[in-house]
Parts: C-alpha cells; sequence; structure tokens
C-alpha cells in the first residue's frame, strides 16, 4: 500500500507541474500588458521619454522580459523573484566604510540592438560599511563613484549577485490581482470558503441521496419505483443545471418565496452574533445547495444503481446467501463492497462536475465564490487572480483524484495487496 | 427415510418470452452418507433443482409445484427466516467457479468465519482459530498464512479448497457440489475430488454431487440420477449404470459410449450425441430427447413415457428401455 | 476447431471482462449458440445489426426519443428556411412581448362599426359608431402599465379620433376633450399652454388629425393649427411660427415630423431644420401638387396628385421600392417600416419592411372595395364598404420576444441550429481524436499506449467547465464571432475524447485477447488486418452509442458555456445563451416565455438524444436490461 500511495503522490505531482505550467503557458497567450496597464493612469503626467524609461523600469521589475519557463518558475516559486543586493566596502584593513556611494549599472538594448549602460540607482554604504537594496533577483554590475577621503576609489566595477528570495505559489504568494489591486490570496480567501462549503455540502448531500436511492433501486429492479426513478433521473442529467436553477428559481423564490435570489447574505445585513451569520449563510445558500445536489444525483443513482446490480448478479453473491447470510448482509456487506470499485472511479468525474456545476451556480445565484471569481476574472482579463484560481481547480482535481486513487486502494485489495 | 427427498418437483421461471420450465417433475432422493450424482447436459435443470432446495433461484424463478423434505422437514415453504438457518448450517454449496465464487474483497478469514459467526454464534476470535482448523481439513498448506490472504492471491485448486472449507465449516449434513471440479486443471481436480471423498469419509457428509462429466459420478455416486430438459430419465445405482446393465435409458447410452473408456475397443469410433438440447420454450412434444435419439420410433415424437421402474432400483423414462432389444430393432 | 467449440471458449472467458461488448456480443452471437430453437430456424440467423435495431425498437422510450428527436431537427434545421434569423435585429417597441396571437384581433362590437382604429405597438384600439373604446392585443406596455385600464372618463366619452403612440393612446372626443393615458411620466399628457388656451377658447380646436408616436402627440386644428406635446428630449416637438394655420397634415417618424401644407407643398416645419435628413425633401413634392403624406420611423414619403410618390430620408427596409400601381394612389399610409397606398379602385398595395407580412397584402384587400383603411407600426386593418374588416401585419410572437424585441422563436430554431452543429462538430472531433489515440495506445500498447493514457488522465482529470471557460477566453478574445464558434467546437472536441480514447482501447485490449484474433493469427493474417476487419466493426457500434451521448454533452456544455458567456457570443442565438440573461426574478416571473421555451426545447432534445443513447446500449446489451 505504501508503494501505492508513494507512486500516485508523485504522479499528482508530476502532474501538478505539467497542467501548471501549459495553464501558465497558456495564460500568456493573451495579450495584455500589466506593465502598460499598471503606469495608464500616470501617462498623462509624464513626459514621453520618461514614460518609456518607467515602463521598461516596470517590465524589467514585473520580470516581463524573461523567458517563460523563468517566469513559470518564479511564479511557481522555484526560482528567485527577487534578492538582496549587498555591497560591502571596507578598507585594507577590514574596517567598514561609511558613506562610499555606488552606482547599480543595467545594460539596455536599445533600439537597433544598441547596448547602454544605465544607472538604476546610486547607493551610499553606512557605518557598518553596507549598502542593501531589494532588487530583482539577478547580477548588477556596481561601479564605485565616490569614497570619503582619505581612501581611494576603486574605478573598476564589479559584478555582484543578489541573494535570492522565492516568491511564489510554493511559497504561498500567488500574485497581485489587477482588477482588485490586492494580494491574490486576500481576494480568494472568501470566496474560497464559500466554493468549497457549498460543493462540500452538496457533494455530502447527494451521496447521502444517490447511494442508499441507488442501492434500493437496484434492488427492487424493474419495479415501479425503479421504473419511476430511472425515468426522473434521465431528466435530472439531461437538463443543465442553469436550467434546473431557473426552474427551481421560480418555484422556491419567486412563487413560494421560500429563499433569498441571490447573494451570500442578507444585503446590509448587520449580525448580533456569529451564529445569526451562519445563520443567513446557510439560508442564502440553502437553494443553490439543493439545486446541485439535485442536478448531480441523475447520473451518480444510475451509476450506483448499475454497479449494484452487477455485483448482485455476481456468483460471490449465492456464495454468500448459501452460507445462510441475511439478505441486508448480503446486499450492504458483501455486495456494495464490490459495487463500490465503479462508483469510486466515477465519484471523481462526477466531483469534478460537481466543481464545474458550481461555476455556474455560482454565477446563476451570484454566490461570492470561486466560480464567480473566476468568471469576473476571466471577464476582467485579470492574468494573476484566474491563474490562481486555475490552480485551484487543478489542486482539487488532483487531490480529488488522489483521494479516489486512495480509497480505491482501500476497498479493493486487488490494488493494494500484490500478488 | 431419505436424508433429503425431492419430489415431483417443479421450478418454473418466468420471462419476457414465456414461463421457461427449468424443472419439471423432478424427483430423487439423498440418503444418509451417500452420494448422489445427477448428471445432464447444460440447461437440463440440474443446478436448478439443486437451488431450489435453499431457495437459492433468481428473482423471476419460483417452484411451482412439488416437495423437498429435509430430514422430515418441508423445504419448499420455509419462510427465509428459518432458511437462513438451514443455508450453510444442515445444507451447504459448493459452486463451479472457484474463481468468481469468492468475495473478492474479504479475506479467506473473514469469509470462512462468517458461516461460523452466524450458525454458531462464534466471536470473531474463535471463528479465526476454527478457520485454520478448517484450512487443515482442506490440506491447505500454510494455513495462518493463506487466512489473511484474499482470493486473487490465490490459484483455482486453493480457492476450490476454500470453498469447501466455507461449506464443510458448520458440518452440513447435505453436500450440493455443483460441478465443483469442472472449471479445474484434471490434475487439481482429481486433488479436489478426493479431497471430497476423504472428507465424506471423514465426516459422514451426505453430498449432492451435480456434474455433467459422467467420469466423475462413476468416482464419486452412489446413486446417479441422469437429468434431461428438466426430468430425471433414468435413476439408478452407479454399478448399475457403470456395470453392463441390460437396461439403459438411451441419452444415458449416449452419454455413457462418448467418453472413452479403458475397455472401449481402439477401433470403435467414440459416438456423440447428435443435436443439442432443445430451446427450454420450445420443448418438443412427446418424449423429449426423441428428436436426438437414434431409437425414436413414431410413438416417441407424440406420446411422453413416464419414469418406470425396470428393476428394483432403477427407473427409466422410456418406451424401449431394454438396449439389446432397440439395439436388434425389436420395438414392440 | 469447429464454430462451436470456438465460441464455447470465447463463453467461457468473458465472465472475467464485463465489458459492454462482451456481454453484447455474448448474448447476441452466442445465444444463438446456447439456444437454437431448432435445426431449421437455426439456419436463419439474425445478424447483430438486425438484433441491436429489434431490441431497440421495442423499447418505447427509443421509439419517443427518436420521434421526438428527429422533430426537433427538422424543426431545427428547415425551420431557418421560415424563420430567417437577421443578426441585426432588434426593435425597441417589440420588447418582452409575451406570446400570443391577437395584435390584431378586432373586438366583436367594433365589427362593422368601426368610426376610428389606431394601431399600436402590439395592440389595436379603436372606436365604435358610438365613441366607444375598445383595446385588444397585448396591451401590458410595461409591468405597471397595462392600456387596457381606460379610464373611466375615456370610456364614458363620446371620442371622435384615437391614436396610438409607442406608450401611450390620445383620444378626443366629440366636444374637443383631449384624454391620455398610458406611460405619462415623460409628460405625455402635459399640454402645451397653446393647447391649454385653444381649448379653452374654442378657437383654432377643431381638430380633424390627431397622431401620436415616440411619446409625443400631435393635434391638428382644421384651420391649420398644429399642436404638438409630449417629450420633448427625443423628439422635434416645435412648429415655425411661419407654418402656423397652414399646416393640412401631418406625419411623424421616430425623431422628427413633416408638414403637408394647405399649398399642396411638403415642409419640415419643426425646428431642427437643416440638421435633419427629412430637411430635403424632393423637389416635386415642393411644386404645390402634393396631396398626401406618410413616414415610416426613419423615411418620410409624400404622394403627388398625378399619383407620384417619392420617398426619402433613411432608406434601409426597402421603403423604397415602390412598386407598380395598378390603378391611381389616392392615399397614402405608413407604419414603422411600410407603407400602404389606398388606389383608386379601392385596392390597397403596401411595401416596404416585410418581417412580420406587414408588405404582404390578402387578396381580400387586393381585389378592392377598401373604404378606409388604418396603418400603423406592423398592422394594417382595411375596412370595405360593407364593414369587413381586412388585416394583415403582425398577429403576435407565438413565443414572445426577448429584451431586445427579437422574436424567441426565430432565435430558438436558429439557436437550436447553431448548438447541435456545434455539438455535433464537437462530438466528431472528439471521436477523431479518441479513435486514433485510443487505436494507437490499444495497437501498440506499453510505453506509447502508458503515455497516452497518462495523458488522457490529465485531460480527463481537469475540470471541465472551468478549463472549456479559461481556453474559450484566452484564445476567444482575439478572433471574430464566426471563428469563435469553431474555436468551441475544437474545444469541445479536444477535452472530450478521453471516454472514446478509453472505449476504443479498452475494446482493442479485450478483442485481443479474445481467442478467435488469436486463431486468426495463428491461420497467418496479419495484426492490422484481423483490427480493420474484426475489431473495427465491434468497436464502431460501441462508438455510435458513446458518440450519441457525448452529442448530449456537448451540446450541454456548449450551452453551458454560452449561457456564462463564454461560449457563442451574442447576437448569435444558441439554446444556451438565449437562456443568458434570465437569472432575475423579473424575467422569471414576468417575462417567463424567455426561458420557459428555450428551457423546454433544449431539455426535451437533450433527454431524447439520451434516451436513444441509452436505448441503442440496452439493445447492444440486453443482459444489462434484462438484470
Amino acid at each position: 500500500m505504501g508503494k501505492y500511495i508513494l507512486k500516485r503522490l508523485i504522479y499528482v505531482v508530476v502532474v501538478f507541474f505539467i497542467v501548471s505550467f501549459l495553464m501558465y503557458a497558456l495564460y500568456n497567450l493573451i495579450p495584455t500588458d500589466p506593465a502598460r496597464a499598471q503606469l495608464e493612469p500616470l501617462k498623462m503626467s509624464l513626459k514621453p521619454h520618461e514614460y518609456e524609461q518607467m515602463y521598461s523600469d516596470l517590465r524589467r521589475e514585473m520580470g516581463l522580459d524573461d523567458s517563460l519557463v523563468i517566469r513559470y518558475m518564479r511564479w511557481m516559486g522555484l526560482y528567485p523573484a527577487s534578492g538582496e543586493l549587498l555591497i560591502q566596502r571596507t578598507d585594507d584593513m577590514g574596517n567598514p566604510i561609511q558613506g562610499a556611494r555606488y552606482e547599480v549599472l543595467i545594460t539596455e538594448t536599445g533600439i537597433g540592438g544598441k547596448k547602454t549602460e544605465r544607472v538604476l540607482r546610486v547607493l551610499t554604504t553606512n557605518a557598518e560599511g553596507e549598502a542593501v537594496m531589494q532588487m530583482r533577483f539577478g547580477t548588477y554590475k556596481v561601479k564605485e563613484i565616490s569614497i570619503p577621503e582619505p581612501h581611494t576609489l576603486d574605478p573598476e566595477p564589479k559584478l555582484l549577485k543578489t541573494d535570492s528570495i522565492f516568491n511564489g505559489m510554493l511559497q504561498g504568494y500567488f500574485g497581485k490581482s489587477q482588477y482588485f489591486k490586492r494580494d491574490v490570496v486576500s481576494v480568494i480567501k472568501e470566496p474560497i470558503k464559500n466554493t468549497m462549503f457549498i460543493n462540500i455540502f452538496a457533494t455530502i448531500a447527494a451521496l447521502g441521496i444517490t447511494i442508499p436511492l441507488g442501492i434500493y433501486c437496484a434492488v427492487k429492479k424493474g419495479g415501479k419505483f425503479d421504473s419511476v426513478v430511472q425515468a426522473t433521473t434521465i431528466l435530472g442529467y439531461s437538463i443543465p443545471i442553469y436550467i434546473i436553477s431557473l426552474i427551481f428559481m421560480y418555484f422556491f423564490v419567486v412563487k413560494w418565496r421560500i429563499f433569498p435570489l441571490m447573494g451570500t447574505k442578507t444585503p446590509g445585513a448587520m449580525y448580533a452574533t456569529s451564529t445569526e451569520e451562519l445563520l443567513d449563510k446557510l439560508y442564502h445558500i440553502a437553494l443553490p445547495v439543493i439545486v446541485m445536489t439535485f442536478a448531480s444525483l441523475g447520473g451518480m443513482t444510475r451509476y450506483v444503481r448499475s454497479s449494484m446490480i452487477e455485483a448482485l448478479s455476481t456468483d460471490y453473491i449465492r456464495t454468500a446467501r448459501a452460507k445462510g447470510l441475511r439478505e441486508k448482509v448480503v446486499i450492504y456487506s458483501h455486495a456494495w463492497r464490490n459495487a463500490l470499485l465503479p462508483v469510486i472511479t466515477s465519484i471523481l468525474a462526477w466531483f469534478l462536475g460537481i466543481f464545474g456545476g458550481s461555476v455556474i451556480i455560482e454565477n446563476t445565484f451570484s454566490l461570492n465564490g470561486m466560480g464567480k471569481l473566476y468568471w469576473h476574472g476571466l471577464n476582467s482579463l485579470d492574468f494573476e487572480l484566474v491563474l490562481a484560481i486555475q490552480m485551484f481547480y487543478t489542486v482539487v482535481s488532483l487531490l480529488g483524484s488522489l483521494l479516489i486513487d486512495l480509497s480505491y486502494g482501500l476497498v479493493d485489495p486487488r490494488v493494494r495487496v500484490d500478488k | 427415510m431419505a436424508l433429503l427427498e425431492v419430489k415431483d418437483l417443479k421450478t418454473f421461471f418466468r420471462t419476457k418470452h414465456g414461463t421457461v420450465k427449468a424443472v419439471n417433475g423432478v424427483s430423487y432422493a439423498v440418503e444418509t452418507g451417500k452420494t448422489l450424482g445427477v448428471v445432464g447436459e447444460s440447461g437440463s435443470g440440474k443446478t436448478v433443482s439443486a437451488m431450489s432446495i435453499l431457495q437459492l433461484l433468481d428473482a423471476n424463478g419460483y417452484i411451482e409445484n412439488g416437495s423437498i423434505t429435509f430430514n422430515g422437514r418441508e423445504l419448499t415453504d420455509l419462510p427465509l427466516k428459518e432458511m437462513y438457518k438451514i443455508r450453510g448450517n444442515d445444507i451447504s454449496v459448493i459452486f463451479q467457479e472457484p474463481m468468481t465464487s469468492l468475495n473478492p474483497v474479504f479475506t479467506v478469514e473473514r469469509q470462512i468465519s462468517e458461516p461460523f459467526m452466524i450458525h454458531q454464534g462464534l466471536s470473531k476470535k474463535q471463528a479465526a482459530a476454527r478457520v485454520i482448523d478448517m484450512l487443515k481439513d482442506v490440506r491447505i498448506p500454510n494455513p495462518e498464512v493463506v487466512t489473511k490472504q484474499y482470493p486473487h492471491q490465490l490459484s483455482g485448486g486453493m480457492r476450490q479448497r476454500v470453498m469447501i472449507a466455507m461449506a464443510l465449516a458448520c458440518k452440513p449434513r447435505i453436500l450440493i457440489a455443483d460441478e465443483p471440479s469442472t472449471a479445474l486443471d484434471v490434475t487439481i481436480q482429481a486433488q479436489i475430488l478426493k479431497l471430497m471423498n476423504d472428507l465424506q469419509e471423514e465426516k459422514g457428509t451426505s453430498i449432492l454431487f451435480i456434474t455433467h462429466d459422467l467420469g466423475v459420478i462413476c468416482q464419486m455416486a452412489d446413486d446417479v440420477a441422469v437429468m434431461y430438459c428438466g426430468q430425471v430419465v433414468e435413476m439408478a445405482p452407479a454399478r448399475t449404470i457403470f456395470g453392463h446393465s441390460k437396461y439403459l435409458h438411451p441419452y444415458t447410452e449416449g452419454l455413457l459410449v462418448s467418453v472413452p473408456r479403458l475397455d472401449t475397443p481402439v477401433t470403435q469410433r467414440l459416438e456423440a450425441i447428435p443435436g443439442s438440447v432443445p430451446h427450454p420454450l420450445r420443448l418438443p412434444e412427446g418424449c423429449k430427447f426423441a428428436p436426438r435419439c437414434k431409437y425414436a420410433q413414431p410413438r416417441c415424437l407424440v406420446e411422453e413415457p413416464e419414469l418406470v421402474s425396470i428393476s428394483e432400483n432403477q427407473s427409466i423414462r422410456c418406451f424401449y428401455p431394454d438396449m439389446e432389444a432397440r439395439k436388434d430393432g425389436k420395438f414392440e | 476447431m469447429s464454430r462451436k467449440s470456438d465460441k464455447n471458449m470465447v463463453e467461457n472467458k468473458t465472465p472475467k471482462k464485463k465489458s459492454t461488448l462482451v456481454r453484447w456480443f455474448r448474448s447476441n452471437v452466442l445465444r444463438k449458440h446456447d439456444l437454437p430453437y431448432d435445426s431449421a430456424s437455426a439456419e436463419t440467423i439474425e445478424t447483430p445489426l438486425q438484433i441491436v435495431a429489434q431490441n431497440f425498437f421495442k423499447k418505447k422510450t427509443a421509439i419517443f426519443g427518436i420521434v421526438v428527436f428527429t422533430l426537433i431537427l427538422l424543426f431545427v434545421l428547415v425551420g431557418p428556411q421560415f424563420f430567417r434569423l437577421n443578426l441585426g435585429e432588434q426593435d425597441s417597441t417589440l420588447t418582452n412581448i409575451p406570446p400570443g396571437s391577437s395584435m390584431m384581433k378586432l373586438p366583436k362590437e367594433l365589427r362593422n362599426n368601426v368610426r376610428d382604429i389606431a394601431p399600436g405597438r402590439t395592440y389595436g384600439v379603436g372606436i365604435d359608431n358610438d365613441g366607444h373604446l375598445y383595446t385588444w392585443g397585448h396591451t401590458r406596455i410595461s409591468d405597471v402599465i397595462d392600456l387596457e385600464n381606460i379610464p373611466d372618463e375615456v370610456q364614458a366619452a363620446d371620442l371622435e379620433y384615437i391614436a396610438a403612440g409607442d406608450d401611450h393612446i390620445v383620444a378626443i372626443d366629440t366636444s374637443g376633450k383631449l384624454y391620455v393615458w398610458g406611460n405619462t411620466r415623460r409628460g405625455q399628457n402635459v399640454y402645451t399652454s397653446d393647447i391649454m388656451g385653444a381649448q379653452k377658447s374654442g378657437k383654432n380646436w377643431d381638430i380633424v388629425q390627431l397622431e401620436a408616436a415616440n411619446q409625443c402627440s400631435a393635434a391638428l386644428d382644421k384651420d391649420g393649427y398644429l399642436y404638438l406635446w409630449g417629450n420633448t428630449s427625443n423628439m422635434d416637438l416645435k412648429v415655425r411660427k411661419a407654418y402656423q394655420g397652414q399646416i393640412a397634415k401631418i406625419s411623424f417618424t421616430a425623431n422628427e415630423y413633416i408638414s403637408l401644407l394647405k399649398d399642396g407643398n411638403v415642409a419640415y416645419t419643426g425646428f431642427k431644420g437643416k440638421g435633419s435628413p427629412f430637411s430635403v425633401i424632393p423637389e416635386p413634392l415642393l411644386q404645390g401638387k402634393t396631396v398626401d403624406i406618410a413616414s415610416t420611423s426613419k423615411t418620410m414619403a409624400g404622394l403627388t396628385e398625378d399619383g407620384e410618390i417619392h420617398i426619402w430620408g433613411k432608406v434601409d427596409r426597402n421603403e423604397g421600392a415602390i412598386p407598380v400601381f395598378e390603378s391611381k394612389v389616392v392615399k397614402l399610409y405608413g407604419g414603422r417600416f411600410h407603407y400602404s397606398a389606398l388606389l383608386e379602385d379601392g385596392s390597397v398595395v403596401s411595401w416596404g419592411g416585410n418581417d412580420f407580412g406587414q408588405a404582404l397584402v390578402p387578396s381580400a384587400a387586393k381585389s378592392g372595395n377598401v373604404e378606409s383603411l388604418y396603418v400603423g407600426y406592423f398592422q394594417n386593418y382595411a375596412i370595405k364598404e360593407n364593414g369587413d374588416d381586412i388585416t394583415w401585419g403582425l398577429k403576435g410572437f407565438p413565443l414572445g420576444t426577448d429584451d431586445l424585441g427579437r422574436d424567441m422563436l426565430t432565435r430558438i430554431i436558429n439557436g437550436g441550429r447553431v448548438t447541435m452543429l456545434v455539438g455535433a462538430i464537437a462530438v466528431v472531433i472528439s471521436t477523431i481524436i479518441g479513435v486514433t489515440l485510443g487505436g494507437i495506445a490499444g495497437y501498440f500498447g506499453g510505453k506509447v499506449d502508458l503515455l497516452i493514457m497518462r495523458v488522457s488522465e490529465v485531460v480527463g482529470g481537469l475540470p471541465f467547465i472551468p478549463f472549456a471557460m479559461i481556453l474559450s477566453a484566452v484564445i476567444g478574445s482575439r478572433i471574430n464571432p464566426q471563428q469563435r464558434m469553431y474555436l468551441i467546437m475544437v474545444v469541445l472536441g479536444v477535452l472530450s475524447w478521453v471516454g472514446t480514447c478509453r472505449l476504443v482501447r479498452a475494446q482493442f485490449f479485450a478483442q485481443r485477447e479474445m481467442e478467435y484474433v488469436t486463431a486468426a493469427k495463428a491461420m497467418g493474417f496479419r495484426e492490422v488486418g484481423i483490427i480493420f476487419r474484426h475489431i473495427m466493426p465491434n468497436v464502431f457500434s460501441l462508438l455510435l452509442v458513446s458518440m450519441t451521448l457525448d452529442f448530449a454533452t456537448s451540446m450541454l456544455t456548449e450551452s453551458t458555456l454560452s449561457y456564462l458567456g463564454f461560449g457563442i457570443p451574442l447576437p448569435t442565438p444558441t439554446w444556451g445563451n438565449l437562456l443568458n440573461g434570465a437569472n432575475n426574478s423579473i424575467v422569471i416571473q414576468q417575462y417567463w416565455w424567455r426561458w420557459v421555451f428555450p428551457a423546454i426545447i433544449f431539455g426535451l432534445c437533450v433527454i431524447c438524444i439520451n434516451l436513444i443513447g441509452d436505448a441503442l446500449r440496452d439493445a447492444m446489451d440486453p443482459k444489462a436490461t434484462e438484470r
């Protein structure tokens, strides 16, 4: 089992990097220029050459000119994003020199490939003889331009390398949302909670209904109840979720006025206690969860039913009956354990379907969730936000598949135990 | 009185296309400590008749008529609750396919200990100890290892031994063996049959042995019931059938000559019974075997023969049971 | 090896492999071996295909599915020929109209008893000879305003003229009292001081023409004084002093009006003057010989005493295609986009915009004897000498209109075509990819298989909707709507081949282990040949099922993406984006036809496809149903 888990883990990690790279590359196809976007408000107040200067500085600062792989690795946190450039100046005796001034130079490639050197910043050493500056990770040319008496100037420029500070996904930094002008992490904090909440809620509710229902139908197959369920489930998986939402909205919101139409909380509400807040939230997400549950019933019920029927018709079920086991034990222990195997495999696709469905549900019901944010981010071309959410979906699906694999291993000894 | 008596059993199946009379008036009996061999082609109703005993029929199957008495107790109308106590306890079953008859997700221990726990009320621990004993009984090497293993880790022969261990767990009075050796290699088959013979001697269990293989019957059975199309066509002691009896049903005769024997002259060709078993929904009129019978007379095609006692312990469902006579073309 | 034993071996093997095909194979091919009826009937072996067809048509649900789906398919394929989609189409006067066909249904009481009729945008109002008022058609012009609610004083009055504007009705009674109701929030009922004065004194207040248009109204005095009132922000509602007392008739376009002067000239009597395209009046109409004028929303027409018609303005709806008249035109009328002319012989000719058949004159009106004609918006009412009424034009919308005034039926039909097309092509793409990759994986096995399976796991493991959204957003931002439609097909295809790939691969593996393949190999057949001869036909039947079910899924996905705004962009309709924006309580409740009809037909369509797919699968695998 240990080997099996390790194998799956490695697989998941590899897939994560491949998918994240593909996503990053894909998203880089979008013709956006965050540097220009950031400078746009200043454009009017700057002279053209100042603007160009700032623009190219910003591009370098944001690392937009690096290769795709470097940018990806930096974004992921595998490549240093920045570092401190440390200049130390001592005299021959090793005593620190204060007040020495340095130029940090960069080389620019101008129009026509002409290379020019430009002073990026001037630094002065402090009492410890050190000058420190946070810079983009890289190597910089540093030239001493003045030094207090009686020390002698060292005119030879030196190449200094910054140290490395990683700041990417793996370090918990998800970038900055251009639209919200905040860290992505703070933007997605609340939605992620909401999304997880409704999805897990809907999943549990759906499994709680579909499994007993599917088993019951399998045991009573061909009966009236079974036929009714079969017919209803066809409806369930044929009608798209947003139409189901509209129908439910019509009855529960417009006609009967049981649930609120939209949002995750009553607008402008002030809560006395946190229980009250939670209740209000539950009241608001009740209908979306009901819709999601209802929409996911169809496929799963059919799946549970058919795999249960398959399991019930096997030879070992006859053996179990011949042993004198009660029918209940036969169904819920012997048959269900086996029927669970195909069910587990399909749960992943189903669970992903629920997550995909939540994008629609969140938009239909205007819930402050990841799906809604994703939609919003895509519409406003909010590069880093969308990537972060996409990574969230990827991680959810990978963790989901890992979980499925593990539970599959737990249920099926043929996977777990080597021959 | 016989330990298990099946009388005029009719087991039918409802299907979309009509009622299939899988077992149509079958009677046989299993004596204490003896083995009854039921032989016939697939679809002859031998398995269904056995499954009727334990009410292990598919959902669309039902017992139309007849009685099954076990130890003087009527089984056909026994409520399920009572039946649970008999299954696996008084009467247990070994199935044909050892590959699929064991639950793949449970250990050997769990599967064998179940009968102990439900019928004898043993605790898990006690049952586990008994499982080891049972595995030893069925000559499984390293029972302590095997007991923790899953079916997929075992070979076919081993699995069938596990099945036998499971069936014999509660020392049943009757063991229904439904082609227990058919799916196994010949060498393993011999081992399993020997094991069953040995165990029967040790424990005095009666066996209802179902097979299509006359050779196996010869080796195992005391009495033989030959079935064809849901009916018993011949009922006789094994010795009578495999000895050179004067009377034999043409079907039994056909089965016998289709099996190579040591005393078959090398020059003689093995004969096969022509044609195949009729569709259960379109059984022929008259004698069911008539369309395939090489001795069939016009009468056979319209009139159905009864199972008639030829001698004290041999009954045959044929108008012309005398082998010599019909071979010579003497039909009267 | 005899055929019988061959099959026996297959049968013995099958319990281990639970693939659909094997079960199908087992029950369809082997059944004949297991239970041959007798030697005679064994000869008439049915082919697997026949059996599948037989099983398929045994199911009622399958027949229902195939019949309804065929109907929907015909509806969607043939429908666009009759319900042509005009992507630029939208009309602010026709928004959110509920289903119905009563827009020109004159009330019983008005029949043979008409004093005046005013066709409104989606309704009609009329006065009978006793001065009583009647309304018909869709009078509920907004959530709160229903023109059917006629004020009591109006009901009591003896009305003489009536006019219907976009959202209000104006009437004048025999005593010269004006009434306005409907939407009055834009000053539709605010009379100017001129009117008040004239009404009070009675001087210059002998009204002979009453007109209403886009939130404004006009009343014309017998002596040529014109009174205009209403919402002045979008209308040129002023009269140059010089023309007062000269005006013989006026006609409204959407934002202007023109006048026919008593001297037989047409004049732009408003203040906009040179700024308006209408101020350039054709020369023939300035020669004092004009006898009638009319206008549509963007054009104007004048009729000279010779019966010549001149059109000017923004002519873009065929208004300029004046037909050849068989007799002299005596009177001219204008609707929103069309003109109707009453001829000397009492027949009517219409031309211009014909979206709703408003320029399609029925033969009864062509044949003459028409006494009076009332034309407005999209409707024509002709009253014959014997009092019979003939109507043509917009009767109503069978499935209502959307928020831009577009016919839902047309959009549903055309949307269905797009959705089905996208779904079908996406399925074809995914099948091609799936079969190719699955075939490669199944044929080569080993490392190639491993690689393909890993890739398919990754693709299959991605949350579909978000991924499709990102692809559509990233690539779709740079291409035109047409290309975007192709993009959606490709995206759907590229993301949904995994199932097909696995199916094909599994079949390859399952079939390769079958004894008959081994036997064929042993006999020296080449493996490729075996694959194409034996495996492909079997895979094909399974593919058919999976393609059917995938088709439904693709349609669902396309519609979902379009619903979210990442699929086919508006204004191209699809069954998904028709529902875009339906998730608010007003639409859900008040404008229910905007979501109920697309939802019903789409739901029905997908249900039918799924029924067909399920039945097909069951037909190939009867064991599964019996279980």
